[in-house]
């Protein structure tokens, strides 16, 4: 037995993807033709030229849907595709299905789409004037804002805008659909939701859901766009599949992702903020413009994470926070790494940096003095434990000897007319669970197999983030086994059922819990067998690498050999684990509760050098302090927080998600929609990891770490607008990201945008 | 036979091939479909993620060093040329990472093409490159992982530098969204200590790396075939079928706007043919130009000596130019002719006095037409060439002074010494060629590399005595075409520049800037808006004098 790192096959160039499978005979390659306005109705679509190419061609439409058309369960408002009118310029109207893929495509450039153009909205504060929201408006009211306000020494307000995110995962959208036997249907998809895969394709295709088997191997990324945004592609497939009576593949090229796929949502805000003449903030107001896009999707889940998150990582002790889900006619703004928490964080930062400019203090005093306390309630009520704000942020301080820093900077500044250097902190603190609570938990299924291997399922989608890595740790020091002997399988609905998305950060808390208790009802039967074996109490059994013994004694059995006594006595080597977190509570009604399992705590200190002829910046190092709690592999926390560092640092500086007024999507390739590169990076990255502490809720006392970093990357638009002020004090302050060169351009010679 | 399918031989990791298919389809689809080899991923299918990369193998005549300059042949040290000299060429091969996506079939000709199964070949675990990988964890979700693999052994063979700066220049066209690029780093900071020592000799180099297990034994095997040129040379001017065809350079821009040719696609293919890719210094009317063929790939024409010397300092802008990978692949000829007004080459070449030569499919005989490159560009995409002609070589104004032409660039100048003949129709003049060259480029863009320019600039002119002669000024991404800017220039051309006072030099800035503006005529778009696009002209001119007049003091007499 020995371990197979799952990096060698991606490095070999073995690893497969959807798309690398071999096709079976007879495999059909799908295609989708997209809507060519914002919102139209279509009148009727002609596919003679597009049948005319080739006798495999075929065309399918809504009304070719065995099942109901509709995958949208919190709210039923996404048709797989559209019957007569559709809702965003690059919205799927019918599906084309071909022996090669270029005849597919080309057959669906063919159709002809006759259709009438429908007035169509873009802005969500035009949608919000016009009451067209996707749900409900949403509001936390704490304290006494009102009142608050008048005692402050200080009251500021103003406007926050956060573009879009697409989330370029280099491997694009896809499925693969096959009918098996008595009609069941078997997926592979590229999703971070087999479950939610499996409910859609099963409401679509009018079967129960134990006649639909989805398969998620591994995703060459996702970040959240393959949530539930890839239930479409899944249904897609399906509905190929079962038409044709053929395996169906279907693979988007680049362009169709960007403009079919829903996005991080852009976000318009107004903020209040007010504090008292030593710099503690009073109160806080924000309303929150979320641009939902036209469908509901997780929007409703990622504007309850802006207002579980709207005072970041300060103690605000009055203040009403108000989120509207408005509804535009773009694709459906859709989960991206932070879930809605980078808009808020965004939103109070810059609210704080308003403050600091009119109290003419250092923004990193302001955030020193309001950082949360141990013992302190977050303004739902949540009580705040273990908490590690203070120490972060304290410790970055010492790491990057902030005080030199800036005295350098200032130096630097004072010494350079075309060059100006900035530097800001960024403190974060981060709820981890679900906020929708019935998804906080998992299941999985683990297999000992007579020769001692030892095989593990869970419902946690191994996308790159390596939880299949921590999984791994996690059984074999459960189980007192090298980790060589361990394999985790990838993610099915046959072996798990019920998974919830690998999301939230939350995947190998989850999974990893549910691994861990199937590992130990299984390790509890054989120690009872071992036990027995050895005639010791069972509770003095004591395991690790692999061989039991009594505790302090000599005799012991070795894990093979307990596996295979154990078979012998007809004792089961398979179990299920299950696990939900504990202690979650929250009430709509009132808006309180506590929501988190914990939170995670760090700071970044960014700097950035502006060239203020060329109108340009460039990030020149990042310090980052992170609590990953005790870590189950810091190569793997590390690999996570510098990527999360660098969609931050893109999200903010240079990642620019673009519609024209029309609604079309400017931006639709790689060529025109730009993402950090290896130039891009700073060349100084230092990574300081907090000692560990007690996490009950969590594997081994280790802390979730896919997001809470990715906040980090506003520290450089923070430090960028230190640079620009120093070259240029009289400057008109912009909160709006990313903050590209024009930008920057527009700042320094004054001129609007 | 089936329509497009050209008679070839590709060497496919280690076993020879006769591909089955079109010679226009991109070797992609030829890698992933036909050889079912899926280690080679398609992550956008224009040149922007590096995914899809592979090594391509070609013959090097070793004398004359396209990349690595110190590799000299024994018993050919001299840098002759001449028919004669040919025969006792020394062949290498020279691997280089390109885009698959954006790569024709038909370039693959007599090539040696390795893909990530022919690196993992090797040993029956990793390659050092991948096992630097797997020790730093510079693999999350794998997808990206065989590109960089490829881009980085790629370096290992062909870098002259083999320092963290080169290998992270290596990988600048390869996208991961998911490691943030700290743990590559690391790695590729690994392999720069692992392999420190590399022979400088490309043959001994690619010798030392099949040892270690870098580059599979069939690179021997392929640098033992390559004795003779494989490649077939088309004569496009004997080619009834040429007028027919569309004719690529290296492709990278073709199959941006064409990912999925139609079946039969069967371009000719200018960069597979020895002829179109040559530096030579000519003469004419008894100035002396540098003649870059219009195949000539961007990482050659920066890498060549002759362009070095004759334009000094250009191989600092390189890296603006979009990536190693592009670069490995694009041509000089390709950049110009969809007079796109945005091309960095147009702008670099057109504030450098270029010229381009035209040849004639149809015509008999090999009649050349020759346009300055100002008049060559005549409208959105438009340029002044003619039904049946193609752009055969860019000519550069050489200087009548400075060092000996080296005859270097990917293949050394058959042409060297030869007065050239034909037309010169249109432009502004040929200009001085007196006095030290000083050029400069600038551009904005959101990301510094690979990144389509909102705007670009080149400054060019000549110190002759103390006075600036031949000055040239141009802006790309301000109008429909690449343009000369005319009155800006004329504005400096015959000033003082040898020992003139740091404020004048600045009153002159501001002037040149001005009416650089001026003369603008931008549009807004995803890119920038116009007024963006005319102010950043402005900065960026000023930019070329404080880089000209940098000790001069001019920074402390202009505002930035």
């Amino acid at each position: 037995m020995r371990t197979i790192d799952e990096s060698i096959g991606h490095l070999r160039g073995e690893t497969r993807y959807i798309d690398d499978l071999p096709e079976p005979k007879g495999c059909l390659h799908a295609a989708v033709r997209l809507s060519e306005s914002a919102r139209g109705r279509i009148l009727s679509i002609d596919a003679d030229a597009a049948l005319a190419l080739d006798p495999s061609v075929m065309v399918l439409r809504a009304e070719d849907l065995p099942g109901e058309n509709q995958i949208g369960f919190t709210k039923p408002d996404e048709p797989v595709l559209p019957e007569e009118e559709w809702e965003y310029w690059g919205q799927p109207i019918a599906l084309v299905l071909a022996e090669t893929r270029q005849l597919a495509r080309k057959a669906a450039a063919a159709l002809v789409v006759h259709w009438e153009e429908l007035p169509a909205r873009i802005d969500p504060r035009a949608a919000a004037a016009g009451g067209d929201f996707i749900l409900p408006s949403r509001s936390i009211v704490w304290g006494d804002a009102q009142k608050a306000f008048e005692d402050c020494a200080f009251v500021v307000s103003g406007r926050v805008d956060s573009g879009g995110q697409e989330h370029v995962y280099l491997e694009t959208q896809g499925a693969y659909a096959e009918v098996r036997d008595n009609g069941t249907l078997f997926l592979i998809s590229s999703t971070q939701g087999p479950t939610g895969v499996q409910r859609a394709v099963a409401r679509s295709q009018g079967l129960p859901m134990n006649k639909v088997e989805v398969e998620a191997r591994r995703l060459g990324g996702a970040f959240g766009g393959k949530e539930d945004q890839a239930a479409l592609w899944a249904s897609l497939a399906a509905l190929g599949a079962r038409a044709s009576g053929k395996p169906v593949k279907l693979y988007l090229d680049r362009k169709t992702d960007f403009r079919a796929t829903g996005k991080r949502h852009p976000y318009t805000s107004d903020f209040k903020i007010g504090a008292d003449k030593e710099g503690h903030i009073l109160a806080f107001e924000a309303e929150y413009f979320q641009n939902s896009g036209c469908s509901c999707d997780l929007s409703p889940a990622i504007l309850a994470r802006t207002l579980l998150h709207a005072t970041a990582s300060y103690r605000v002790p009055n203040g009403r926070v108000v989120g509207h889900m408005c509804r535009t006619n773009l694709p459906s703004f859709t989960a991206f790494r932070g879930f809605g928490a980078p808009q808020a964080f965004f939103v109070f930062e810059a609210a704080l940096d308003a403050l600091a400019q009119a109290m003419a203090l250092p923004r990193e005093e302001l955030q020193g003095k309001n950082l949360y306390r141990e013992g302190d309630r977050s303004y739902f009520g949540m009580p705040m434990k273990s908490v590690r704000a203070e120490e972060a942020f304290g410790r970055l301080k010492e790491l990057t000897a902030w005080d030199r820093l800036k005295a350098e900077i200032k130096d630097f500044n004072a010494s350079h007319r075309f060059e100006k250097k900035g530097a800001a902190l960024l403190p974060v603190c981060f709820g981890i669970s679900f906020t929708k609570l019935p998804m906080n938990q998992a299941g999985a299924l683990v297999h000992v197999y007579q020769d001692g291997s030892v095989l593990v399922s869970t419902g946690a989608i191994e996308m790159g983030q390596q939880v299949s890595r921590k999984i791994r740790v996690i059984a074999a020091r459960t189980l007192g086994i090298p980790q060589e002997w361990i394999r985790v399988e990838r993610t099915s609905t046959l072996t798990v059922a019920n998974t919830v998305p690998t999301a939230a950060s939350t995947g190998s808390d989850l999974n990893g819990m549910a691994a861990k208790a199937a590992c130990e009802t299984i390790l509890s039967r054989l120690k009872t067998k071992a036990a027995e074996l050895l005639s010791s109490p069972v509770q003095e059994m004591d395991i690790h690498e692999g061989r039991l013994r009594r505790k302090g004694g000599d005799a012991a059995i070795g894990w093979k050999e307990l596996v295979e006594a154990a078979h012998a006595s007809r004792i089961d080597l398979s179990a299920h684990g299950f696990y939900a977190t504990p202690g979650l509570f929250y009430d709509m009604e009132t808006e309180r509760g506590s929501p988190f399992a914990y939170h995670v705590y760090g700071a970044a200190c960014v700097v950035v050098r502006l060239d203020v002829l060329r109108a340009r910046c460039k990030v020149e190092s990042a310090h980052i302090v992170h609590d990953s709690g005790n870590s189950l592999d810091e190569k793997v926390d590390r690999g996570q927080i510098e990527g999360a560092l660098a969609q931050g640092l893109g999200w903010t500086l240079l990642e620019d998600l673009r519609f024209g007024p029309d609604g079309r999507l400017l931006s639709d390739s790689l060529s025109t929609y730009k993402l950090p590169d290896i130039s891009f990076m700073p060349q100084k990255l230092v990574v300081d990891i907090l000692p560990g502490r007690e996490n009950p809720t969590t594997p081994f006392n280790s802390k979730a770490v896919g997001e809470p970093p990715l906040q980090y990357g506003l520290a450089a638009y923070f430090a960028l607008l230190e640079a620009l002020r120093a070259a240029k004090p009289q400057g008109e302050t912009r909160y709006d990201i990313p903050f590209i060169p024009e930008k920057i351009h527009a700042f320094l010679s004054g001129s609007a945008l | 036979m089936l329509k497009g399918i050209i008679r070839m031989k590709v060497l496919v990791n280690n076993t020879w091939v006769s591909p089955k298919t079109f010679s226009g389809r991109p070797a992609l689809d030829f890698i992933r479909m036909e050889m079912n080899l899926r280690g080679t991923k398609e992550g956008c299918r224009e040149g922007d993620c590096g995914a899809c990369a592979v090594m391509l193998g070609e013959p090097l005549p070793l004398k004359s060093g396209g990349g690595t300059r110190q590799a000299a042949a024994p018993g050919g040290k001299d840098g002759g040329t001449g028919a004669a000299d040919r025969e006792r060429r020394i062949w290498v091969p020279r691997y280089r990472a390109v885009p698959s996506c954006l790569l024709a079939l038909g370039d693959l000709a007599g090539k040696h093409l390795i893909t990530i199964e022919g690196l993992s070949s090797v040993s029956g675990g990793l390659s050092p490159v991948m096992g630097a990988f797997l020790e730093e964890n510079a693999s999350q979700c794998g997808f990206c992982s065989p590109g960089f693999i490829i881009s980085l052994s790629a370096w290992l063979a062909e870098s002259e530098k083999l320092d963290i700066q080169g290998a992270l220049k290596a990988v600048d066209g390869n996208l991961c969204r998911c490691t943030g690029y700290g743990a590559i780093r690391r790695a590729a900071e690994r392999l720069t200590r692992d392999f420190a020592d590399l022979p400088e000799d490309r043959m001994a180099r690619l010798r030392v790396l099949v040892e270690r297990a870098v580059l599979p034994s069939s690179v021997l095997d392929y640098a033992a075939s390559v004795g003779t040129p494989l490649a077939e040379e088309e004569n496009l001017a004997g080619d009834k079928l040429a007028e027919a065809r569309t004719i690529l350079g290296g492709g990278t821009d073709f199959y941006v706007r064409n990912p999925e040719p139609e079946e039969g696609f069967s371009p000719l293919l200018l960069g597979t043919s020895r002829a179109y890719s040559e530096i030579a210094r000519v003469d004419s009317d008894g100035r002396h130009w540098l003649r870059l063929g219009a195949a000539l790939r961007i990482a050659d024409f920066f890498a060549s000596e002759a362009v070095r010397e004759n334009i000094p300092g250009i191989e600092e802008f390189e890296t603006q130019f979009a990536s190693s990978l592009v670069r490995n692949l694009a041509t000089l000829g390709g950049n110009i002719v969809n007079a796109s007004p945005v091309a960095d080459l147009s702008a670099m070449l057109l504030g450098l006095g270029a010229w381009v030569e035209l040849g004639s499919l149809s015509g008999a005989g090999r009649e050349r037409r020759r346009q300055s490159l100002d008049s060559f560009f005549i409208g959105y995409k438009k340029t002044a060439m003619e039904a049946g002609e193609f752009v055969a070589a860019i000519l550069l104004p050489a200087s009548s002074e400075g060092s000996e032409f080296a005859g270097s660039g990917a293949y050394d100048g058959e042409q060297g010494g030869k007065s050239l003949t034909g037309r010169f129709e249109g432009g502004i003049g040929f200009g001085a060629r007196g006095g030290r060259l000083f050029f400069s480029f600038e551009k904005a863009a959101k990301r510094d590399n690979l990144d389509i320019a909102a705007v670009n600039t080149a400054m060019s002119f000549r110190m002759d005595d103390a006075f600036a002669r031949s000055v040239r000024i141009s802006a790309g991404g301000v109008a429909e075409v690449p343009l000369l800017l005319g009155k800006a220039a004329s504005a400096m051309e015959g000033s003082r520049i040898k020992g003139a006072k740091a404020k004048d030099l600045a009153e002159l800035c501001r002037t040149v800037r001005k009416l650089a503006e001026e003369e603008l005529r931008p549009i807004d778009d995803v890119r920038g808006s116009a007024s963006y696009r005319r102010s950043m002209i402005g900065r960026l001119v000023q930019a070329h004098f404080l880089r000209f007049f940098a000790r001069d003091g001019i920074a402390e007499e202009l505002e930035p």
